[in-house]
C-alpha cells in the first residue's frame, strides 16, 4: 500500500511549497483551498488503505484531514482583505491561507513519510525531518532570494569608474568676463560613484577594530584571569547589558553628553580637535555631521562586549592541566598568557573582531546621527560615510536633505552588493586564517 | 605509630649513600580544602635521588600533598597548606613559586602538550626562563632520558597533539627535564596510558632512578611495586606507615596497609 502514502508525501510536499511561497506573494491565492481538498483525500486515502490492511492509524491523521477539509472551507468564505479585531491595517487572506498551509503540511508530511517507511520506530525517527527541516529550508531559501536579489541587481551596476570615482555634487561661481564687463556665472560638478562609501566602510572598520581590540581583549584577560567571581559575573552582566543596548541609544546619549561637555574647558579642546566637522563655530553640536573617530568610538562600545566575550571564551576553553603544565615549568602567569592562552584563543579572537567588523560596516542607527555624503574626503577626522549610510541615503537622502538620492539612488543595490562582497570576504579571510592557526597551534 | 614511621623513615634517608640534592623534608603539613581538612599533620622525608611511591585510596589526600611540594595547590580555590616543607633545608612555602618550580618539575595525570610543535614544548621552559642553553643539544638529551628520541628525532616540528597518548606523556616528562629540575613529581602518570606505553613510561622512570627525586602517586600496586624504592600509605589524611618497598609489599606492619594493598576493603 505505498500508493496512498507516497500520494499523501507528493501531496504534503506541494502544500508546503505552496504555503511558503504564499507567505511572499498574494498572486497563488486561487490554489490553497483546491490544496486542501486534495490533502483530505489524499490523507482519508491513506486512513482507509492502513484501516483496509488491518493495520493500526493513529487518530492524527483523521484530525489532521478534517482540519484540512475545514482549512479549505474556512479559505472560501474569508474575504479577501481581512480588517478589525483591534489590527491597525489589512491582513491578505493569502497570509492566513500561508499560515493554515504550512502548519497543516508540515504534520501532514510527517505522517505520510513515517507510513511511506513503514511506520516502523526508525520510520517514526526519520518522519520528524520535516518538521525540524522545513524551518532551515525556509529561512535559508530567504536568505539565497534575498542575496540573489542583491547579486542580480547589484552586481551589473558595477564597474570600475563607480569604484574609483567619489561622489560629489559641488556648486560655486565664477568670474567671466563679457563684453568688457565681469560677469559671476554658477557651475556645478556632479560626479557619481561609490569611492569614499566603500573607503569610509573600510576606515569605519579599521578603525573600529583598533579601537576596540586592544580593550576588548584586555577585558577579556581580566575576566579570565584577575577577576574574582563576583568582580567577573558583574563585568561579564555589564557588557552583555551594554551589548543589548540598542545602538541609537547609545549614539544620541553619547552625543548629547559631548554636547554638555562643549562647554567646559575639555569640550573646547574636543572642538579644537575636530574643529569644523561636528560643531557650529559657536561650539553647538551639529547633530548629522561628525567623523569617523567618534563614529568608531560609539561602535566600539558594541563590539567591545562582542570581543570580550569572544575572547573569555577562548581563554576558558583552553583545558586547566595545559595552563597548570606551564606554570609547573616555572613559567610566570604572564609568560602562560602570552604563550599559551592568547595563541590558544585567536580564532575565538578573530571571531569576534569579524563580527564587531560586521557590526561597524553595517551600523546606521549611530552614523546616522554623524554622518554626511562622505564628500569632504575620508579621513578620521572627516565627516562620516559608509556603504550602510549609502544606501540609507538612497532612499530617504531627499528628506534628509542630502542630494545622493536624486543623482545616485538607482545605484543602492550596487552598494548593497559590496557591502555583502565585503562582509563575505572578510569572512572567509577569517575562516581561512583561523584554520591556519588552529592547524599550527593545536595540531588539528 | 608516628614514632615508628618516622624511624623508618629516617633510616631509608641516612641508608642512602651518596648526599645529592633534592631532599624534600615534610614537617607536620596540614592541608585544608575550604572547611575540610584532608592533609592531618603529615611529617615525611622524600629520600634524594630515589623513587618513592605515594599509594593510597581516592581522597586521601596523595595528589594534594603532591601538589603542595611544587606549590600548584595555591592555584586551586579555597585550598590552603600549613607547616613546613624544606627542599635541601629551604622552606618551600616561602620560596618564589616559579624559582621553586624551576627545581620541582610535575608530570600530570593526563598528558597536557601544549598546543605548539614537540621541540617548542620541550624548549618551553628554557624560554620562559629565559635560560642560555644549546637549544638542539637540551632537545636532544631530554627526550633519550624519556626514550623518546628514536621515535621524534625526524619529526620534531610536528605538533605536539598528533602524538599518541603515550608519547604526549613521556613528552611531558622530557619537558619538566629540560628546566633540569632536582625532583619529579608524577600524579598518577600511567592512568591514562594503555600497557605498552605504561611499560615504556615506567622504564623511563628506572632510567631517572639516582638523577631525579622522584616522587609518583599512582593507584596501581603493580606499578609502585615495580618502579619505587620506597613506599609511604596515606589513609584519610594521615601517614600510615612508610618503607622500603619490599617491606610494605611483603611484611607491612599495620594492618590497613596490609588490607589495601591485598584489596580488602575500600
Amino acid at each position: 500500500m505505498k500508493i496512498t502514502s507516497s500520494f499523501a508525501l507528493l501531496v504534503s510536499t506541494i502544500v508546503l511549497v505552496l504555503g511558503s511561497l504564499s507567505l511572499a506573494t498574494n498572486s497563488l491565492e486561487a490554489y490553497p483551498a483546491p490544496a486542501f481538498y486534495i490533502l483530505f483525500l489524499a490523507l482519508t486515502g491513506l486512513a482507509v488503505s492502513k484501516r483496509l490492511s488491518r493495520k493500526r492509524i493513529k487518530p492524527s491523521i483523521i484530525i489532521l484531514a478534517g482540519l484540512a477539509l475545514i482549512s479549505a472551507i474556512v479559505l472560501k468564505l474569508l474575504p479577501v482583505y481581512i480588517q478589525g479585531f483591534s489590527i491597525n491595517g489589512l491582513i491578505h487572506r493569502s497570509i492566513i491561507s500561508a499560515l493554515l498551509l504550512i502548519g497543516i503540511g508540515v504534520p501532514s508530511a510527517c505522517y505520510a513519510l513515517y507510513y511511506f517507511l513503514g511506520a516502523t520506530p526508525r520510520a517514526s525517527d526519520i518522519s520528524r525531518y520535516p518538521l525540524l527541516a522545513f524551518p532551515v529550508v525556509l529561512i535559508l531559501a530567504a536568505f539565497a532570494i534575498i542575496v540573489f536579489k542583491i547579486i542580480i541587481a547589484g552586481a551589473p551596476q558595477l564597474n570600475w569608474s563607480l569604484l574609483i570615482t567619489a561622489y560629489k555634487n559641488q556648486s560655486w561661481y565664477t568670474e567671466v568676463w563679457q563684453n568688457g564687463w565681469p560677469d559671476f556665472i554658477s557651475k556645478t560638478t556632479l560626479q557619481i560613484g561609490l569611492r569614499n562609501a566603500v573607503l569610509g566602510t573600510f576606515l569605519l572598520m579599521g578603525l573600529t577594530a583598533i579601537i576596540s581590540l586592544p580593550i576588548g581583549i584586555g577585558v577579556g584577560i581580566f575576566v579570565h584571569q584577575y577577576a574574582g567571581p563576583k568582580l567577573g559575573v558583574a563585568i561579564r552582566f555589564s557588557t552583555t547589558a551594554l551589548r543589548a543596548i540598542s545602538g541609537i541609544i547609545l549614539a544620541i546619549t553619547a552625543l548629547s553628553l559631548i554636547h554638555v561637555v562643549n562647554n567646559s574647558f575639555h569640550g573646547t579642546l574636543l572642538n579644537y580637535l575636530v574643529q569644523g566637522f561636528g560643531y557650529y563655530s559657536n561650539g553647538a553640536l551639529l547633530t548629522g555631521r561628525s567623523s569617523f573617530i567618534f563614529a568608531a568610538l560609539f561602535i566600539s562600545l558594541l563590539v567591545i562586549p562582542i570581543i570580550a566575550r569572544a575572547t573569555e571564551e577562548g581563554l576558558n576553553s583552553l583545558p586547566k592541566d595545559i595552563k597548570e603544565g606551564s606554570l609547573a615549568v616555572g613559567a610566570s602567569q604572564e609568560h602562560t598568557l602570552i604563550h599559551i592562552l592568547l595563541p590558544w584563543s585567536f580564532p575565538n579572537i578573530i571571531t569576534g573582531l569579524v563580527l564587531g567588523c560586521a557590526e561597524a560596516s553595517g551600523a546606521l542607527a549611530i552614523i546616522f546621527l554623524m554622518a554626511g555624503t562622505g564628500q569632504l574626503g575620508v579621513t578620521p577626522l572627516a565627516e562620516t560615510t559608509s556603504l550602510a549610510y549609502f544606501i540609507f541615503d538612497c532612499n530617504f537622502g531627499t528628506q534628509m536633505g542630502d542630494s545622493i538620492q536624486t543623482f545616485m539612488g538607482s545605484y543602492q543595490y550596487a552598494a548593497a552588493f559590496l557591502l555583502l562582497v565585503i562582509t563575505v570576504g572578510l569572512t572567509v579571510l577569517a575562516l581561512i586564517l583561523k584554520s591556519k592557526i588552529t592547524r599550527r597551534y593545536k595540531g588539528a | 605509630m608516628i614514632n615508628t614511621v618516622t624511624r623508618e623513615n629516617e633510616k631509608a634517608v641516612t641508608s642512602c649513600v651518596k648526599k645529592m640534592p633534592g631532599g624534600i623534608e615534610i614537617k607536620q603539613l596540614e592541608g585544608y580544602y575550604g572547611q575540610n581538612k584532608i592533609l592531618k599533620g603529615i611529617d615525611l622525608i622524600f629520600p634524594p635521588g630515589k623513587v618513592t611511591a605515594i599509594i593510597g585510596p581516592s581522597g586521601c589526600g596523595k595528589t594534594t600533598l603532591l601538589r603542595s611540594l611544587n606549590r600548584l595547590s595555591e592555584l586551586s580555590n579555597g585550598c590552603k597548606v600549613n607547616g613546613q616543607i624544606l627542599l635541601d633545608g629551604e622552606n618551600i612555602l616561602e620560596m618564589d613559586p616559579m624559582l621553586l618550580r624551576r627545581r620541582i618539575g610535575m608530570v600530570f595525570q593526563r598528558p597536557n602538550p601544549f598546543p605548539k610543535s614537540i621541540k617548542e614544548n620541550i624548549l618551553y621552559g628554557i624560554k620562559a626562563i629565559k635560560l642560555k642553553c644549546d637549544h638542539d643539544a637540551t632537545v636532544k638529551s631530554c627526550l633519550e632520558k624519556a626514550a623518546l628520541w628514536e621515535e621524534l628525532k625526524a619529526r620534531l616540528h610536528d605538533s605536539a597533539f598528533a602524538l599518541s597518548i603515550g608519547q604526549q606523556q613521556r613528552l611531558c616528562i622530557a619537558r619538566s627535564l629540560a628546566v633540569s629540575p632536582e625532583v619529579l613529581l608524577l600524579d598518577e602518570p600511567a592512568s591514562s596510558l594503555d600497557p605498552v606505553s605504561t611499560i615504556k613510561l615506567e622504564s623511563s622512570i628506572l632510567a631517572m632512578k639516582g638523577e631525579y627525586t622522584q616522587i609518583i602517586v599512582t593507584h596501581n600496586m603493580n606499578e609502585a611495586r615495580k618502579v619505587s624504592d620506597y613506599v609511604a600509605f596515606l589513609f584519610a589524611g594521615d601517614l600510615i606507615e612508610f618503607g622500603e618497598t619490599d617491606k610494605i609489599f611483603n611484611h607491612p606492619l599495620k594492618q590497613e596497609t596490609e588490607d589495601y594493598i591485598s584489596g580488602k576493603v575500600y
